[in-house]
């Protein structure tokens, strides 16, 4: 089989495997699908309705300000808890595969990606009920996107290389995802903080991606060239370590399967 | 907001211990991959001894059949195999007082589909071990690695031809699984190797890769993609698939509400619908469904045989193998106990459960 061909049938079986991911995740409800726009819709609303009491002095527009962050944080969380276990989950199918086991990692976070999609309907008519203008400063979105996912998939590929040994980094990376969120100041202001913490918000990555989708919709502004570099440098560099890490363990993941 | 300004201090140092954890998890992961490679050494001084203690009993029982009316003057430069048995195995074939000579009638040295040479799987055991962060910290500490390798598969070598179908016994835990999975290159051997073009194998376990949420149809094209089919070839053997699993009716339900009769006939469907799946490996999978549909799974390996697949089968029932296969493989424990026709290899099978 030629690589074409190899390619054409991987992304094939990607697209099997999302398509299972999504239809198993509401199969058991009575509108199926649709929960798939709903569940985001409903969050948004009801997190737009507290926080649009709360926080609102100090900045304009708070409901979208906190979505424009809370939907690429769901995209990166979303993606690397799902990606996390998949080797596990799927440990009989893995027995069969003739294709490389990545496929399956890449089937998550795609997962992820069309469950982004989803939210993006709700978030569009989010940005609709607030007035927000757009400028076309949003043809940047899919670049953010595309960095975001490559750095969720370098994530992924650690984790997942590291779960298969030790059932426990599932629990350590829910605690460090707590704390990764308050990091990435989701619903605060960050020139409201001093010294250390802001700089450690201000050089965390998903802050990047966060604070290049707000100055995008709220500012109706290209990213700065700070930020430009911090996502891709990001996206690249950890993609590359986690894909390392995860060829070179490939054969000790095998057998500990 | 100085609040605020406490608590992301107080989960920054948090956030450093955790770094600090997931690090020594690493090393401690290297630090045992080194380990992995001395104790290695140390067990295959100790099997080589206790091999040479046990020669003299087994001797009588080992018959050995490499030695193939013509193979060893038929044998090319390109053609592998046969002839790099292992030593302990030659010692076998000068001593042992039966040997047995497989037919070549149909098969010709050069076909040589898979050839398993000198396979050893060994697998790293840890006493007790511990899948725990907190007990690996405590043992880092206190630098205890216990390990004990475990050799599933010790220095096994067979051939299978093109259009032979090799059925492969052996009782519980004794490494069948683990060949047939070093064979579908699931599993890198430890020391030999195998030589096989892993594109043309199809391996069939079980009810393996069956989502029990999904409906029989969105499984058909699970499986089929992962198996290697494409979505046009599934499209066009779809009501094929389903006539042979004889599932009509049921296919847009979900599996969760299906026989596992059912599953398992719908995976062997699934698995044997391609025209000529060069290489079929069937992991306990003929001795499900009814009887009908055993017969009709037996017929359908049979057709394949002849259109020149090759089919490993492996089984714990003597009978599947008397009637489907051509030669049988007997693994025991890790060691290759016989290879040959299977009447006889069943045979001797039978009598060591006595």
């Amino acid at each position: 089989m030629s690589d074409s061909e190899n390619r054409k049938q991987y992304l094939f079986v990607i697209k099997e495997l999302t398509s299972r991911e999504i239809k198993r995740k509401y199969s058991r409800s009575k509108l199926g699908i649709i929960w798939s726009v709903l569940n985001p819709l409903l969050t948004m609303a009801v997190l737009s309705l507290i926080f649009s009491q709360i926080f609102r002095r100090s900045i304009e527009n708070f409901p979208i300000y906190y979505l424009s962050g809370y939907i690429l944080w769901q995209l990166f969380t979303g993606a690397t808890n799902a990606a996390m276990t998949t080797l596990v989950d799927n440990k009989l199918m893995l027995i069969k595969v003739k294709f490389p086991m990545e496929i399956f990692i890449l089937a998550r976070v795609y997962t992820a990606l069309v469950n982004f999609g989803y939210s993006l309907i709700a978030y569009v008519l989010m940005l609709l009920v607030f007035r927000v203008r757009l400028t076309a400063a949003i043809i940047c979105i899919p670049l953010v996107v595309f960095f975001i996912m490559l750095f969720s998939l370098g994530i992924s590929y650690i984790l997942a290389t590291g779960y298969v040994f030790f059932g426990d980094v599932k629990h350590l990376y829910s605690v460090l995802l707590t704390l990764w969120m308050y990091m990435s100041a989701l619903f605060y202001p960050v020139d409201s903080l001093k010294g250390l913490v802001r700089v450690c918000i201000l050089n965390n990555p998903i802050y990047g991606y966060v604070g290049s989708m707000r100055r995008i919709v709220l500012d109706g502004q290209i990213p700065t060239t700070f930020q430009f570099a911090q996502m891709v440098i990001w996206g690249i560099v950890v993609y590359f370590i986690g894909h390392t890490l995860f060829r070179k363990n490939r054969n000790a993941i095998m057998q500990k399967i | 907001m100085s609040f605020f300004v406490q608590m992301i201090v107080i989960l920054g140092i948090v956030m450093v211990i955790t770094v600090i954890t997931a690090i020594t998890i690493i090393c401690s992961h290297y630090s045992n991959s080194k380990k992995k490679k001395s104790g290695k050494r140390k067990y295959a001084a100790k099997s080589e001894s206790r091999k040479s203690g046990r020669k003299t009993a087994q001797s009588q029982k080992i018959v050995k059949n490499k030695k193939t009316v013509s193979g060893h003057t038929m044998l090319g430069q390109d053609a592998v195999t046969s002839q790099k048995t292992a030593p302990s195995q030659k010692k076998n074939d000068t001593e042992g007082n039966s040997i047995h000579r497989i037919e070549p009638k149909d098969f010709d040295e050069n076909d040589v589909e898979v050839s398993v040479q000198n396979v050893t799987m060994a697998f790293k055991k840890e006493k007790d071990e511990s899948t725990s962060l907190k007990e690996l910290l405590i043992r880092m500490a206190k630098r205890q690695h216990h390990y004990e390798m475990f050799e599933a598969l010790k220095d096994i070598s067979f051939d299978v031809h093109r259009g032979e179908v090799v059925g492969i016994i052996g009782t519980n835990g004794s490494g069948k699984s683990t060949i047939l999975k070093i064979i579908s290159g699931v599993l890198a051997p430890t020391k030999g190797k195998v030589i096989v073009d892993k594109r043309k194998i199809q391996l069939l376990t079980l009810g393996t890769g069956f989502d029990y949420e999904l409906t029989g149809r969105e499984n058909v094209y699970l499986n089929g993609a992962i198996i290697g089919y494409d979505k046009a070839y599934i499209d066009a053997h779809y009501n094929e698939i389903v006539k042979f699993a004889e599932l009509e009716g049921f296919m847009e339900e979900k599996v969760r509400n299906y026989s596992s009769g059912m599953v398992s006939r719908l995976a062997f469907a699934i698995a044997t619908i391609r025209d000529v799946p060069e290489i079929l490996i069937l992991d306990e999978v003929l001795s499900v469904g009814d009887m009908f549909f055993r017969q009709k799974s037996e017929k359908r390996i049979r057709e394949m045989m002849h259109a020149g697949s090759t089919v490993l089968i492996v089984s714990h029932s003597t009978s599947v193998i008397k009637k489907n296969c051509t030669k049988a493989v007997w693994i025991e424990k890790g060691h290759l106990r016989m290879v040959g026709k299977p009447d006889e290899v069943c045979e001797a099978y039978e009598k060591m459960n006595d």
